[in-house]
Formats: structure tokens, C-alpha cells, sequence
């Protein structure tokens, strides 16, 4: 930033510290909601930008990613120091620092403090939770804390909001004074070696194309290798790579560099530690250790992991039921609403078919995905994750796979990019590939739809052994089937073509904490976010793209043949019959019998909407009351029975024309585009026990996988006639038939639609981000082949084991 | 006095590091997180499964292999 | 007429968003884009 911004009051300040730290919630109650994310080029972390304000000034600031070190293996790891340095496009160069330190294990988050110092960036410590470390007997001096750093110190609990306002004012008046280089105590080898490689790398500034610091110098002098050591190499040569050693040789004097560096900073916190803290011996275990005796135990440890998993699935089901309720009647109203208010024809069918019944189909699973992550989110904040990962490591290390990897997975089961992404924190090759390869067969969100959809039409409502649901054991199946087909597959991966040894894994488990409502809203907001742009926008314009292709060409021929059909139809009947309109004529005897058995009819939805016991004999009930008010009616006079028969041809009629309809709505879609290509690929489905239409929805769905849904809403309304009032798509592909009558979808076709989407790879965006992380079209055309594959012929097998079982 | 590796304290035992050796990103690593000669380590459990071991270095919990753990030798006070 | 104005000005719409998040879809592929297409960064 330039001394001009300065001036005006408006500063940037980067936020630093570990993992576990209150970090963000101190970043939420600096800035609010005035907070966006921001991409770095080429790095999968991503930091957090947003705004405070104080006084008249206005501070930027950016929310590093939580770490433990500075030295960067990785491309990942270097995103802070670069931050701190100012050489990330679109960031300016923060004018100061805030390092967030946890008081209860202040020594390790001191390593990261004193790295930090050494950048003489104006700096505050924002020291978080206090009350955590006293209740473990560690009292620290605030002040003198702040005299051994030579930095302003301040108490902060963000989530009571206290110390957030005096952090401010202090940040304030440090900002207009220069920072101070902390100076550690190294051998006088050491300082000189980082000294000269800080000549030599200054020399290459202009190559490198930006002005070494002096603390890079001393990164790369100890991490060696990593991403800084690569750029190097590339500007520099074999010239500079030999001197590198020279000097590395000359400066560790023996020893290990990243010991000298390890002593020299934990020596030195020691020291400060005598000064600042007290430590008074407690008598019994702390809140976390009772509760990880628990959770972390052998047997109770694997068992409260198995039923929180369950417990999760279970949930998805039980909790969501009225609120989808709610959107789908919600949809059913909108679509017979705009359709009342549109003349027939093929805009109302885009606006009813293609759009609402689109879309619609989708956005019903809103609070299933938000139950999902409710969970999710409960959880990271309460710090189990981190006990998921220590009690999975060993299964998922007999898979040539690591702790990191499982982190990674997790989020897969969320959505596959993020995981994908996230895989940079593992720094072996060949582990990488082999997790990026396998977090598209993790359950991911976009799966969702496609298995509540299924379960709910097809899996009963029913309880087993008394208390799980059937439909939540199913779905849990289901997540299970993706997990299944990875493992083989990443053995095969890590005996055969990835080889690699094995990993360092190193994971702090944090202690327990209560989840913040706040931190939990925001992600369920971020989530419902997202989904609902998604509906709104590219499953939109796919949903618009299917109708069209399957409601072009719509030959006038085949209208011709059916209204002919019609004609020849009503020519049996008399024209009264014929020309009777109930929405306009309420008046007519005709009009009052139907009156009389639309009365019925609602009392009998009435009572099968209450799931009434006696139904049988109520229906019975009703039927015998409107006979007798249709008897009372027409035994009024000649008229009255004359039009009795004429309400019956009605009735008679209103069947054929609906059949006739329905058929010509059925012959428009299979002549459509869509209904071309599906009878093309028919043959290949058919073991599947899938049929035209299926089979198109499941190409239709290869951008990305949720559009099944919204592809089979709108195919099925297409195909049926359209007068008839708007189904869920539930009820709809229940009652869809094949050719030959027989009902289309079974519990069988069910579970082999589902088996088929938990395996195959129908997400372009995760191909294309595997091609961009692995920098080859090979990975993703070798994934997509691979996963289609295996998703046919367990679809397959599913199919003809389930059908043969009779489902 | 005696010398181990960590992964072969049991449950509950206390020791004083004194090297950490492996290759030189696990080294780095673990010398970060504090593990580093002269300090205190205590192991709390292992995973159910047997692998990986949480231990406690100043005043925190951290889960580690046991393959790892090997390159960290300590002296366990009799 | 207004109705088949309408629909092939929708179905125009429809079929270049999805053709410009194709392309931006591609671009991700080839690194020019930083963010993964998940939609979670608004971008």
C-alpha cells in the first residue's frame, strides 16, 4: 500500500495465527458481514477479506488461513508469507499485522509468532482464550507478554465481543508507527549464511521479479526445498542451486538447520515463557479429556462415530419432511397457477414443464442438503472432526492413503471440487493423485437429490427394529456405496502405478468446543446460498434446453391424427355432452351433478389426506350420500334424469379425451429431439432396467449430476397430459408406465439409478478442476472412463440381482 | 534412567525428548509442533485401531504414527 | 408470434449462459481461472 492510502486513514492488516485459535471468529466480529473470499492464483487455501471500521478510518482485512509454521513445502504453505509480503495480485501490502495467540498452549503458537515478528511489520497480539488456559491453572501476564515481544498485547473473547473495540484502537495507533524485527538469538553461522543467501537471492531480484526479505532468506535457507526454492532454482540455474548447498553447508556447521531454528525460537519462548506464565498444577482432567475418554475410546470411540454417522442420515429424513412438503405443494401451486393464467400452447409448457416443474424439482431438497450440513457444520465447530480424522487414520492408511487424505474425503462428501482442491495439503505425489482420483466417489451433495427422490418413491416408510427408518438406513447404504468402490480402487492405484511411502502425519486435536450459533448460521447460509444460485441459474438453463429438446420439433401431423381422433371420439355423443364446459357453465342440471360428485370426491381425498382407518367404509359412505342427492336430483323431473345420463357420457368422455392426451403427449416427446437420441441409446439402458426416457435424463445429467432431477420433472410432465393439475415428481414417477403398461420405475429401476449416480463421474466442473490439479487431460478422461464403467456395471448387476429377487 | 523411541511408551508414561531424527520434512515438522529435545511428552492413548498415538507436548494434544513417533527418542525417568 | 418470439429468445438465453459457463468451465481446466466452479465464491 502506498503511503497516500495511509495518510487517508485506510490500512490493511493481515490476521495471523494457528489452526484452532479463535481466528475466525475474531476475523466475524472485527468485520460483521462485510466480508468476500478471495482467490489467490494457483493455491487452493483461500483467505477471507472484509472490513472494520474504527473511528473514521477503515481497516481491510485479510483472514490468512490458520498455520502452524511459516515454512512452505507447498505451494499452500507460501500463500502467507507472500500475503505478508504483498505480492498476491489484488491485495495490497498490509501496513500491519494482527497475530492471534491462544493462551492455553501459547508456547507452539509462539513458534508461528516469532516467525511473523521477524517481518518488523507493525504488529498486535489478540490473545484468545484466557478462559480456557485458567481453567487449566496458566494465568498469563498480559503485560509482560507485551514487554518480552515489544509488541501491544490485548485480551479478546470474540464470541462475547469483548476486547474487539480496544483491539481496534490499539491496531490503530500502531499502525502509524514502523514495526520492529524481532532479533532471535542464532549461531553466528547461521545469521551469516542467512545473510549471504539473502545477498545472493537480491542479486536474482530482478529474475525472480520482486525484492527478496531478508526473512524469505531464512525460510529458504532452512526448508531447503518447497516452492520458493523451485522459483529459484528456475531464475538461478545450476549456479545458484550449487552456492545454495555452499552456503546451507557452511551455516548449519553440522547440525540440522531446521533443529537450529526449532531451538532457537522455542529456547528463546522459554525463556519468556519463566516471565509471562504461571502454571499451577490442577488436580484432574480437563472438560476435553473427560470427553475424549470417551470419544477416542476403542470401543465407546468407534461406536458414538458409527451412531453420530447414522444419527446424521436419519435426521435427513425425520427433519426435513413438512418443509419439503411445504416447497412442493408450494411448486404444485405455482405451476397450476401460472398455467390458469396462460393460454395452452408451448410458452405455457416451457414456463409450466420446462421451468417450474424444473427447478422445482430441485429446490424441494433444500432442507434435506441443510440438515446435511447443519451436522457438518455442528460438528468442525465442536472439534470432532479432528477425532474423525485421528480414528480413521489407521483404515484409511491400509489404503495407501493418510489422515490428510481423509480430510480432504470428508469435504468430498460435500461437494467433489473442494475436495479436490483441498487435496494440496498432502505433500506426496502420488498420494495426492490417488485421493484426487477417489473424492469424486464420495457421496457428494449433488447425489442428494437423485437418492431422496428414489428412496422416497420407492423405499416404504417403514421403522426397522423399531426405531431406524428404513429410508435413512437406504440412504446411509447408499453413501456407503461410493466409499466401497473407492477402496479396491486406491489400492489398486497405490500398489500398481502410484507407489509412494508413507506420509508424515501430524494433527493437533483441539479441544472441545461449544459450536457457536453464529459460525454454524453463517455456513447453512453459505450452503443454502449456493444451492439455490445453482437452481436458479445453470439448472435452470438446462431444465429451458431439455424442454426444448424435448418438446421440437411437435409436427403438426401428429396434432392432426389426434384431433382427429378426438372428432371421431365425439361424434358418439350428443352435443350437449360434447360442448359441456364446466369452468364456464355452473348453472346447467349437467353442471349440478357434477357438483354433486366433485363433492364426493373431496370427501374422499379429505379422508385419504387424513389417513382415515375405516377408508373402505367411509368411501362407501360418501358414495352412498351422493347417490342419494344425484337420486333426490333427477327424480325432480324428466330433464333431470335425462341430464343424470348425459353427466355419465360426460364422465365417459372426459376418459377417452384425457387417454387420448396423454397419448398425444406421449407421441410428441418421442418424436422430440430428446426422444430420438433416447431410443437410440435405449438398447444399452435396457439391462439396466432403464428405458428410453431414463436413459436420456441420465445423458441430459452430464454436466452435473443434480440436473437428473430437474430433467426427469420435466420429461414425465411433458409426457402426460397437460390439463391434469401439477404432481409432485414423487407421485409422477410412480405412477409413470413402460410401453407395455407395466409401471416404469420399481424398487429395483430405483436402486439401480441410484447405484448408477453414486458412481459415475456426471460433474464437468470436478473433471475440469482434476484436469487443472493434476495438470493433465489424462487423469480426468481416465476417471471418467473408469467411473462410468464401474457405475454401468454395478448398475447392472443391481438391476438383475434386485429384479431377480423380485423388487 | 532409560532410552525408548516414543511409540514404545505405554499409556501414560511421561519422557524427555532427546533427538528427532527422519526424513527432513517429518523432522521439521515435528520439531514446529514442539516436539523438540528437552521437552516433556506424556502419550494419552492410541487409536482404536492401534495407530495413530496421541500425546500431550506443552499443554496441548497431538496425534502422531507410531511410525513416526520411532524417530523421536526419548529418555523415560525410572 | 409473441410466443414463439418468447421462447426462442428464452431458449437463445438459456443455451448461451449454459455455453458461457461451459467456457468458463474450460477455463478452469486450463488454470486461467482460479476458482473451481462450485459457485461458493460467487464468482
Amino acid at each position: 500500500m502506498t503511503e497516500g492510502h495511509a495518510r487517508h486513514d485506510r490500512h490493511t492488516v493481515a490476521l495471523m495465527g494457528n489452526p484452532n485459535t479463535g481466528k475466525s471468529s475474531l476475523f466475524s466480529a472485527l468485520t460483521g458481514t462485510r466480508q468476500k473470499v478471495a482467490n489467490f492464483p494457483g493455491v487452493t487455501v483461500e483467505a477471507k477479506i472484509g472490513t472494520a471500521r474504527f473511528e473514521n478510518s477503515e481497516l481491510t482485512i485479510i483472514d490468512l488461513p490458520g498455520t502452524y509454521s511459516l515454512a512452505a513445502r507447498s505451494p499452500d504453505e507460501r500463500v502467507a508469507t507472500d500475503a505478508l509480503l504483498g505480492r498476491i495480485d489484488g491485495t495490497a501490502k498490509p501496513d500491519g499485522v494482527i497475530i492471534v495467540l491462544d493462551a492455553s498452549s501459547l508456547d507452539r503458537n509462539l513458534y508461528l509468532g516469532t516467525q511473523v515478528l521477524e517481518f518488523g511489520l507493525p504488529a498486535v497480539v489478540a490473545l484468545t482464550m484466557v478462559d480456557v488456559a485458567e481453567s487449566r491453572g496458566i494465568t498469563v501476564d498480559v503485560k509482560k507478554l507485551s514487554e518480552v515481544l515489544g509488541v501491544p498485547v490485548v485480551e479478546i473473547n470474540a464470541p462475547k465481543g469483548r476486547g474487539i473495540d480496544e483491539l481496534k484502537s490499539t491496531l490503530h495507533r500502531t499502525l502509524h508507527h514502523p514495526g520492529k524485527v524481532l532479533e532471535l538469538e542464532y549461531s553466528e553461522d547461521f545469521l551469516r549464511g542467512v545473510d549471504t543467501l539473502h545477498e545472493k537471492l537480491c542479486d536474482l531480484g530482478v529474475k525472480l521479479g520482486f525484492k527478496p526479505a531478508r526473512p524469505e532468506a531464512l525460510r529458504l535457507l532452512v526448508d531447503g526445498a518447497g516452492p520458493f526454492f523451485d522459483d529459484c532454482e528456475a531464475v538461478g540455474g545450476e549456479e545458484f542451486v550449487n552456492t545454495f548447498f555452499e552456503i546451507r553447508e557452511r551455516a548449519s556447521a553440522g547440525r540440522s538447520l531446521s533443529m537450529i531454528e526449532a531451538q532457537a525460537r522455542y529456547g528463546t519462548i522459554g525463556k519468556w515463557m519463566q516471565e509471562v506464565k504461571q502454571t499451577e498444577a490442577r488436580e484432574g482432567r480437563t472438560k476435553t479429556d473427560v470427553v475424549d475418554g470417551i470419544l477416542t475410546h476403542k470401543f465407546w470411540g468407534s461406536l458414538v462415530f458409527v451412531l453420530v454417522m447414522g444419527l446424521i442420515f436419519q435426521s435427513i429424513y425425520s427433519w426435513s419432511g413438512p418443509l419439503m412438503d411445504l416447497i412442493d405443494g408450494g411448486f404444485g401451486a405455482l405451476g397450476d397457477w401460472v398455467g390458469g393464467m396462460m393460454a395452452d400452447g408451448a410458452l405455457k409448457s416451457l414456463v409450466v414443464d420446462g421451468i417450474i416443474a424444473g427447478v422445482g424439482g430441485v429446490l424441494i431438497f433444500l432442507p434435506q442438503i441443510l440438515v446435511l450440513f447443519l451436522f457438518i457444520a455442528i460438528l468442525e465447530d465442536l472439534g470432532y472432526m479432528a477425532r474423525a480424522a485421528f480414528l480413521m487414520d489407521r483404515l484409511m492408511s491400509r489404503f495407501g492413503l493418510n489422515g490428510r487424505s481423509f480430510i480432504p474425503m470428508l469435504s468430498g462428501f460435500a461437494c467433489a471440487i473442494p475436495a479436490i482442491m483441498g487435496t494440496r495439503v498432502i505433500e506426496d505425489r502420488n498420494t495426492r493423485l490417488t485421493t484426487i482420483f477417489l473424492a469424486p466417489f464420495m457421496s457428494c451433495s449433488a447425489r442428494l437429490p437423485v437418492y431422496v427422490l428414489f428412496i422416497a418413491a420407492f423405499v416404504p416408510e417403514m421403522k426397522v427394529l423399531g426405531f431406524i427408518e428404513l429410508q435413512g438406513l437406504v440412504l446411509f447404504a447408499m453413501y456407503w456405496v461410493g466409499v466401497l468402490a473407492a477402496i479396491p480402487t486406491a489400492l489398486v492405484l497405490k500398489k500398481g502405478i502410484l507407489k509412494s511411502k508413507v506420509t508424515p502425519f501430524l494433527l493437533e486435536l483441539p479441544s472441545y468446543k461449544t459450536p457457536r450459533v453464529k459460525a454454524v448460521a453463517r455456513t447453512l447460509w453459505e450452503r443454502a446460498g449456493s444451492f439455490v444460485k445453482r437452481a436458479g441459474t445453470i439448472i435452470l438453463a438446462v431444465s429451458v434446453l431439455v424442454w426444448a429438446a424435448g418438446y421440437f420439433p411437435h409436427s403438426q401431423s401428429v396434432d392432426d391424427t389426434y384431433d382427429a381422433e378426438i372428432a371421431s371420439v365425439e361424434a358418439e355423443y350428443p352435443e350437449a355432452v360434447v360442448n359441456f364446459n364446466p369452468e364456464e357453465d355452473d348453472e346447467s342440471l349437467l353442471a349440478q351433478f357434477k357438483a354433486i360428485d366433485d363433492a364426493h370426491e373431496e370427501r374422499v381425498a379429505a379422508l385419504e389426506e387424513e389417513g382415515a382407518e375405516d377408508l373402505e367404509e367411509a368411501t362407501a359412505e360418501s358414495k352412498k350420500q351422493r347417490n342419494a342427492e344425484m337420486a333426490k336430483l333427477s327424480g325432480k323431473s324428466r330433464l333431470a334424469a335425462d341430464a343424470l345420463n348425459d353427466y355419465a357420457s360426460w364422465k365417459t368422455l372426459q376418459e377417452q379425451r384425457g387417454d387420448v392426451e396423454n397419448r398425444r403427449a406421449g407421441e410428441h416427446l418421442e418424436e422430440s429431439f430428446l426422444g430420438q437420441a433416447g431410443h437410440a441409446i435405449a438398447p444399452a439402458v435396457a439391462p439396466l432396467g432403464w428405458d428410453w426416457r431414463i436413459g436420456m435424463a441420465a445423458i441430459a445429467s452430464f454436466p452435473a449430476r443434480e440436473v437428473i432431477v430437474a430433467t426427469l420433472g420435466t420429461i414425465f410432465n411433458l409426457g402426460s397430459d397437460q390439463d391434469e393439475e401439477s404432481d409432485s415428481l414423487r407421485d409422477v414417477i410412480k405412477d409413470a408406465k413402460r410401453a407395455d403398461g407395466t409401471p416404469l420405475f420399481t424398487l429395483a429401476t430405483g436402486l439401480s439409478i441410484m447405484v448408477f449416480f453414486a458412481l459415475c463421474a456426471q460433474c464437468a466442473a470436478t473433471l475440469a478442476v482434476m484436469r487443472r490439479e493434476t495438470n493433465s487431460w489424462k487423469w480426468p478422461i481416465a476417471s471418467f472412463l473408469y467411473m462410468t464403467t464401474l457405475a454401468y456395471f454395478a448398475s447392472l448387476v443391481t438391476y438383475q440381482v434386485a429384479h431377480a429377487l423380485g423388487a | 534412567m532409560s532410552s525408548s523411541t516414543l511409540d514404545k511408551l505405554p499409556v501414560g508414561a511421561s519422557a524427555r525428548v532427546q533427538d528427532v531424527s527422519g526424513d527432513p520434512a517429518l523432522q521439521q515438522r515435528l520439531l514446529e509442533m514442539g516436539v523438540l529435545p528437552g521437552t516433556e511428552v506424556t502419550v494419552v492413548r492410541f487409536a482404536p485401531l492401534g495407530d495413530p498415538m496421541e500425546i500431550k507436548v506443552m499443554g496441548y494434544s497431538l496425534s502422531l504414527r507410531r511410525s513416526e513417533a520411532a524417530h523421536v527418542s526419548v529418555e523415560v525417568a525410572s | 408470434m409473441f410466443e414463439y418470439v418468447a421462447i426462442a429468445a428464452i431458449i437463445l438465453a438459456a443455451a448461451g449462459f449454459a455455453g458461457w459457463r461451459a467456457w468458463q468451465t474450460l477455463r478452469v481446466a486450463k488454470g486461467d481461472k482460479a476458482c473451481g466452479g462450485c459457485d461458493k465464491c460467487g464468482d
